[in-house]
């Protein structure tokens, strides 16, 4: 079921990305309006996907399309991706439901390194910082660059920190991090330059389930702090494969 | 008997690649496979195997090892100067090895990598379809861990065709990385050309540039004339990217994007590496020069579609007869006849 937007007709750009994948490009912001049109038109492609076409992955506002031009011709593929724009106009049915993960932080100093930095940079308390992190939902508008790794969105103002002048050779996963209006949770140790406020025991990317990774496009998440012993109880549950996020089904007002 | 080799010596970075995890960007998974899919492509064509099965990736420096069973195996790719129990094979030809043989490659001549491809396959479970080893993402053979010394790969035993006779790769289409236009790398414009400067995409086009040290399966960076973007256009709302995508960070140098890319980036991509010219850019070592060659989408595709059609080829691949073998390789001659003498009788 859909109601298409008349308005909105025939403003998606199609892009070349070399020989063998189209971005589809639906718009130039980050807002909840361009994820839902991302996120409608991946799906309805990904279910509807033909022969030829070798992948589908949605970015903030944009659609990236592998093919095989030796199976399918470019015309081809833009015109079935044509054939299914208005599905990003699609209207949620009110029941839709999409998923909350609480995720548990501990923002000790052994963990949240530079806790104290943004702090600082905002002249508030450490308290304080966690208060506002805390308060909200953070939409994870895609997955992608790392396995697992959300494009997490909606930080507020009041947090927005620079990144170090130098870089960490290292950030183990799990830590909780701001960059700029960005912020976002490691799967994987990394160099980073970002400011770490956190870690949380939780792994969104464990090689050792069947499906690795944790979060899906759309989901809201929500950090609650943790004490280091917490930290240390939920870490070895999450060793022992015991630990189960919790998951609330919300309704989706985006 | 035990179907395996073991690993004596794993070179510099030694892992098992394929044609890559395709299908799972959507969850952040890199593509990955192999750098240079001619050469994958071709040490499989040579010994039987489906086109993708999973080969020896080697970078500059090859491994030692130790065949426990009888195999057959094809070595392409840059010249690393294979041996077997001190004989010289040759490059881009398929050889039947036994049990006890000691394969040994040194240093690359030219070009970056090398792949050795095995008949019937390494016998790991693929993982979202592929078996290609991500050091970074911990995946494939050994957890993602590249080879090591007393690693073991296990052989697949069971094969389709019992046709061990050698092979070789018809020498006019064995690729020359010393040849100077080798790198010369045939690129569509954009996607985001339009974000560049008109002077900066003339320079990109007529100036040449030279590979940096900063050079692994992720990417391949470029040093030379830096490259300017309109306005405050340096950075874009982060896309998903492709291999091949020429990425330009704000010091205004390319980045080639390779098999083991990021999924999404934010940098603007002036222009695509051309399918069919990724395997120059993966045999490229740093100092080499690169130029880059402007071509339409619908050359790209011809390009693709000829090289497809050669591989259809029948005449790709010449029998190594066995007088020759005898020449080459005493040692192997009584194990090739017995082979022969299996299938006739």
């Amino acid at each position: 079921m859909f109601v298409c937007n008349k308005e909105n007709k025939n403003v998606f750009k199609y892009l070349d990305a070399g020989d063998s994948c189209i971005l589809m490009i639906l718009g130039n912001d980050i807002s909840f309006k361009m994820h839902k049109m991302a996120k409608n038109l991946y799906y309805h492609y990904k279910t509807n996907i033909v022969n030829g076409i070798v992948e589908v992955v949605p970015a903030y506002r944009s659609i990236s399309v592998y093919y095989n031009p030796l199976e399918i011709s470019r015309i081809e593929v833009i015109e079935w991706l044509q054939k299914g724009e208005n599905y990003a106009f699609k209207i949620d049915n009110k029941n839709l439901k999409v998923r909350r993960l609480y995720i548990p932080v501990c923002f000790d100093e052994q963990f949240g390194f530079d806790l104290i930095r943004v702090a600082d940079y905002h002249n508030i308390s450490k308290q304080k910082v966690i208060e506002i992190l805390c308060e909200q939902d953070y939409l994870n508008y895609f997955i992608g660059f790392m396995p697992g790794k959300p494009y997490l969105g909606g930080l507020p103002e009041a947090l927005e920190t620079p990144r170090l002048d130098v870089p960490r050779n290292s950030l183990p996963s799990g830590s909780v991090v701001i960059y700029g209006k960005q912020m976002a949770i490691f799967g994987i140790e990394q160099p980073s330059g970002a400011n770490c406020i956190g870690r949380s025991p939780i792994l969104i990317y464990d090689t050792r389930k069947e499906d690795p990774i944790l979060l899906q496009m759309g989901d809201f998440l929500r950090f609650y702090p943790i004490s280091s012993a917490e930290f240390i109880r939920i870490s070895k549950k999450v060793e022992a494969m015991e630990y189960h996020v919790r998951i609330e089904y919300v309704r989706c007002d985006v | 008997m035990m179907h395996v080799i073991t690993i004596t010596d794993p070179g510099i970075l030694s892992t098992l690649q394929d044609l890559g995890r395709w299908g799972y960007q959507h969850k952040g998974y890199s593509v990955g496979g192999a750098m240079d899919h001619f050469a994958l492509k071709v040490a499989n064509m040579l010994v039987g195997n489906d086109f993708g099965e999973a080969c020896l990736e080697m970078t500059f420096k090859g491994i030692e090892a130790i065949f426990r069973c009888k195999a057959m195996i094809a070595i392409t790719g840059a010249d690393m100067r294979p041996s077997l129990n001190g004989e010289p094979l040759e490059m881009w030809s398929s050889y039947v090895v036994d049990s006890g043989d000691i394969l040994k490659f040194q240093a690359a001549q030219s070009g970056m990598r090398t792949y050795m491809s095995i008949k019937g396959g390494f016998d790991f479970k693929p993982f979202l379809g592929s078996k290609s080893t991500s050091v970074q993402e911990k995946l494939g053979s050994d957890m993602g861990q590249a080879l090591h010394k007393g690693s073991v790969l296990p052989i697949v035993t069971y094969v389709r065709t019992y046709d061990n006779t050698p092979k070789r790769l018809r020498r006019s289409i064995i690729p020359d990385y010393y040849q100077k236009n080798y790198k010369r790398i045939r690129v569509i414009g954009g996607p985001f050309e339009d974000y560049f400067t008109h002077e900066s995409i003339q320079t990109f086009y007529k100036t040449e540039y030279t590979v940096g040290h900063g050079v692994n399966r992720v990417g391949c960076r470029l040093e030379g004339q830096p490259l300017k973007t309109k306005g405050e256009a340096g950075r874009l709302i982060s896309v998903g990217m492709t291999t091949g995508s020429i990425q330009v960070p704000g010091r205004g140098l390319p980045i080639i994007l390779c098999a083991e890319r990021r999924t999404h980036g934010g940098y603007p991509v002036i222009a695509t590496v051309a399918s069919v010219d990724m395997p120059k850019v993966a045999q490229c070592r740093p100092g080499d020069i690169i130029k880059f060659v402007r071509i339409t989408l619908e050359e790209a595709h011809s390009l693709l579609k000829e090289q497809e059609n050669m591989f259809k080829d029948s005449s790709l691949m010449e029998v190594i007869e066995p007088e020759e073998i005898l020449m080459r390789l005493p040692d192997m001659v009584d194990c090739y006849y017995h082979k022969l003498f299996n299938e006739f009788f």
